[in-house]
């Protein structure tokens, strides 16, 4: 029988994230994500180039709202950024992704230099390549973007969130400091499109976009999720360059926080053991992920990132 | 305790009391204030000035420099003694000359120039069309054999009742308030029937039809129905198509005997104005693909030939008619019609070449697509900072001043985006639905009260109408009352316009899964798809 192949005529752009002593940085190694011109794992069809990243999260205040079972996998690190920061390293994350949660005005709300110094102990601690998020209040995160893309400057980082409100600042300072950027949309072709158009038009590479085309974890609205990344993809392979960019998926964010991951044997004893539960729900939510076509999953607990991992490699198996 | 309010420039007076706001008080008076609201302190239109007297101010929506001028929102604002209040320009129903001066819509035949004066006008069998819009009125008296004879306009006075339909289907819920549209609506078109008559000088006596073309909602305020129920699931109206009715019953002032007759709608959302509409532009009778774009409220759109006619209501919003825009205005005297911008210099017409006191329709989509060629708006339709010196920042957001007082803010923006983006996917889902596509239409006509001035290139760059050759196009202007006297004159016509309204199929954009992506995908400018506008797409990257 004849074996149909669907040819597509887009592919995905490759980003690198990281830049090594010859490109000008202190990282030993860098990432690659996308380059795909199929649509996920399907080996027989095209070419997956770059095998989907694993980055972990790190905080630079202590997560009070996280699970006992999670924190106690980083107990003695999670007041200091780098020492987590290390700890992931060592777990086997492909990158780190620093979240600069302590400068929330409703919060501890420090300033610019207080989380800059946070981003240059996090490079000095660690030598993978770095992802570096605000703390998601739109008017402090551009208050303080530019200090955080100039002191990490050439270590080609990937930087967000670009949302419509604050994109000018954000493509100004991913610019300025050589990094990539992260472009945030609620749940929509459209508007991804729309905000990709409109940094690009800023003369910031569309090469260098990350798509967070926003996460529900599985029982939380993963299936619009799915489909949203499902039809990206479908246009980055008809070749519309301004839907090409990598996807990131925030998995462990969107899993640590239902109520499926926190209430424990007392409260829920037909749910079954919780610290078994919370990572089963995060390796799921992650796999089906992958399955859309996520580049990036952004995780939290060490042994859901090793069984992706695992997950990952026998997928990538021609 | 009662008080005499005199309103200027117009002198009229009237006696209120203590209750009565100034609002409702000017339109016992007679005197026509604009809101779009409907009195409820919302829209910040009805401002007028405090010449003399007593009250408890309303300075809700006003500037610091119109609070100390004494100005006060009119709908929120009582009286304590007898007072003089004076209707600023801006504020102020005026006629509207502009509606009836459609390009190849009003052509009055030259009584003078006539065979004979007396057969045209002694005629005892003249007629009455009538157009109700939601915001405008247009009376044409006809000798049927003839031609126009008269043309009159003014706003709806039921404006005074709110802006857009819905506020009026909940205003009619009960049955004083309905009677209250009802009686509004009849005693506007009494008042331009005599107008008419006058200008003429005819008896009433001699004129026994009358044809009503208007949007469903309309139609049953003119007949007294109840339309309320037209917003309520399932959408049905009371009726679609209508018996005979006496003028007596009604309340208009004409020949005793006269016969009332109007246009048959389709639904609830596309009415007897859009019937005539398609009968003016002959597009039951045409073998071409035509695209017929009603730029009023509503923003019906019909695609259609003599095969077969689809249509649906894109629920456009009033911007086109300059509702809900900072300085938006109807297509009359002072209003700007059209807009340059070069080297940081602003330069702009205004209709009849007065001092400009707001923008209309077209002059909204003559400065937008400016702007938005000259980089001073991004695709988003977003103010660049720094772009230009005309740009002032302040607690609202951005405004890009036109004169030292007219600007166009970036909410107004926004709002013509989601209106431009409603028509635009209104379009392209009941062209892809039929199986065409957009180069397939062979030609379109554009409808409605937005100024002569349409300049159909700014309107595609907007992302408005679709990209298609300029020749294609054809604005008709108030193609309604056009329908409605060529029904009136022929009794073909008529039934060619029944079977119109039976064979148009209406589709529910609501129900349209495609509709609510593609309306994302418009609200930017030109469209997130630059491909579906190949022209435009050449423009930007010059």
């Amino acid at each position: 029988m004849e074996h149909v192949i669907e040819k597509w005529p887009g592919n995905v752009y490759e980003l690198t994230i990281g830049a090594t002593k010859e490109d000008g940085g202190t990282r030993s190694r860098k990432v690659k994500a996308g380059g795909i011109n199929t649509l996920p794992f399907l080996h027989f069809e095209g070419l997956t180039p770059n095998q989907p990243l694993i980055a972990m999260e790190v905080w630079d205040i202590e997560p009070s709202e996280w699970p006992e079972n999670l924190k106690n996998e980083f107990n003695e690190v999670l007041n200091n950024a780098a020492q987590w920061a290390k700890k992931c390293e060592d777990l086997g994350a492909d990158l780190i992704c620093l979240r600069l949660l302590s400068a929330d005005p409703d919060g501890k709300n420090a300033s610019a230099t207080e989380v800059a110094r946070t981003v240059k102990d996090v490079l000095s601690a660690t030598s993978i390549p770095l992802m570096i998020l605000g703390c998601g209040n739109n008017e402090k995160d551009s208050s303080i973007i530019m200090d955080i893309s100039q002191i990490a400057k050439g270590e080609n980082c990937l930087i967000g969130m670009a949302v419509k409100e604050n994109f000018k600042t954000f493509t100004a300072a991913a610019q300025a400091g050589g990094h990539s950027l992260i472009a945030e949309t609620p749940l929509d072709i459209n508007l991804e499109k729309q905000l990709n158009i409109l940094i690009s038009d800023m003369g910031f590479g569309s090469d260098r976009i990350v798509i967070h085309p926003s996460t529900g974890g599985v029982g939380y609205g993963f299936e619009y999720c799915y489909t949203i990344i499902e039809r990206t993809r479908l246009a980055s392979l008809s070749n519309d360059k301004m839907m090409s960019q990598p996807i990131i998926t925030f998995v462990g964010q969107e899993t640590w926080k239902i109520k499926e991951c926190k209430a424990d044997e007392t409260e829920k004893p037909e749910w079954g053991s919780l610290k078994e539960r919370g990572v089963l729900w995060e390796i799921a939510t992650a796999s089906g992920y992958l399955q859309a076509g996520s580049d990036i999953l952004v995780m939290n607990h060490p042994k859901a990132v090793n069984e992706i991992k695992n997950h990952i490699n026998k997928l990538m198996e021609k | 305790m009662s008080f005499k309010i005199k309103f200027l420039p117009d002198n009229k007076e009237v006696i209120v009391n203590k209750d009565t706001d100034l609002l409702t008080a000017a339109l016992n008076a007679g005197v026509g204030i604009y809101n779009s609201c409907g009195g409820k302190g919302i829209c910040g239109k009805c401002k007028v000035k405090i010449i003399s007297g007593e009250t408890d101010k309303c300075t809700l929506h006003l500037s610091e420099d119109e609070i100390k001028n004494n100005y006060v929102l009119a709908c929120k604002t009582f009286c304590k003694t007898d007072a003089e209040v004076f209707v600023p320009e801006e504020s102020r129903i005026g006629k509207a000359d502009i509606l009836i001066r459609g390009k190849k819509i009003f052509e009055p035949i030259d009584i003078k120039l006539a065979k004979s004066e007396k057969d045209i006008t002694k005629s005892k069998d003249l007629g009455i069309a009538i157009d109700i819009g939601t915001t405008t009125l247009v009376v044409y008296l006809i000798n049927p054999n003839y031609g126009i004879l008269s043309a009159k306009a003014m706003y709806n006075p039921q404006i005074a009742f709110g802006e857009d339909v819905i506020t009026r289907m909940i205003f009619a819920e009960n049955k004083e308030g309905n009677e209250q549209l009802h009686n509004s609506v009849v005693n506007g078109i009494n008042e331009l029937i005599e107008e008419c008559i006058k200008e003429i000088n005819i008896p009433a006596n001699n004129i026994k039809t009358v044809m009503v073309a208007a949007n469903t909602t309309m139609t049953h305020t003119l007949f007294g129905i109840n339309p309320s129920y037209i917003r309520k699931i399932p959408y049905i109206p009371k009726m679609d198509f209508l018996p005979l009715s006496d003028a007596t019953k009604l309340g208009i002032n004409i020949n005793d005997n006269a016969v009332v007759k109007a246009i048959p709608s389709v639904s609830a959302y596309v009415g007897g104005d859009i019937v005539s509409g398609v009968i003016a532009c002959n597009i039951n009778h045409t073998s071409k693909p035509t695209l017929f774009i009603d730029l009023g409220t509503n923003g019906e759109v019909v695609f259609g030939n003599n095969e077969f006619l689809v249509c649906c209501s894109t629920s456009a919003g009033p911007c086109f008619e300059g509702g809900g825009i900072k300085w938006g205005m109807r297509a009359q005297a002072g209003a700007i019609e059209s807009f340059k911008f070069e080297n940081d210099k602003i330069s702009y017409k205004t209709i009849g070449n007065q001092k400009a006191i707001g923008i209309c329709g077209a002059g909204i989509i003559s400065v937008i697509s400016e702007l938005f060629l000259k980089r001073v708006i991004d695709k988003s339709g977003e103010f660049i900072i720094g772009s230009s010196k005309h740009i002032k920042t302040n607690e609202n957001g951005n405004e890009f001043f036109i004169t030292d007082k007219i600007s166009m803010t970036s909410e107004d923006v926004k709002n013509v985006i989601n209106s431009k983006g409603a028509v635009f996917s209104g379009c392209e889902v009941i062209i892809k639905k039929l199986g065409f596509e957009f180069s397939q239409i062979e030609q379109v006509k554009i409808a409605g009260g937005l100024g002569n001035a349409l300049d159909i290139e700014k309107a595609i760059i907007l992302g408005l109408l679709p990209d298609l050759p300029i020749e294609r196009y054809e604005f008709v202007g108030n193609a309604s009352i056009t329908g409605a006297k060529e029904c009136l004159m022929s009794e073909k016509e008529l039934e060619e316009a029944k079977q119109v309204a039976r064979m148009m199929t209406y589709i529910d954009l609501s129900t349209e899964h495609d509709f609510m992506n593609n309306y994302t995908a418009s609200l930017f400018l030109p469209h997130t798809d630059l491909n579906l506008f190949p022209t435009v797409k050449n423009i930007l990257e010059v």
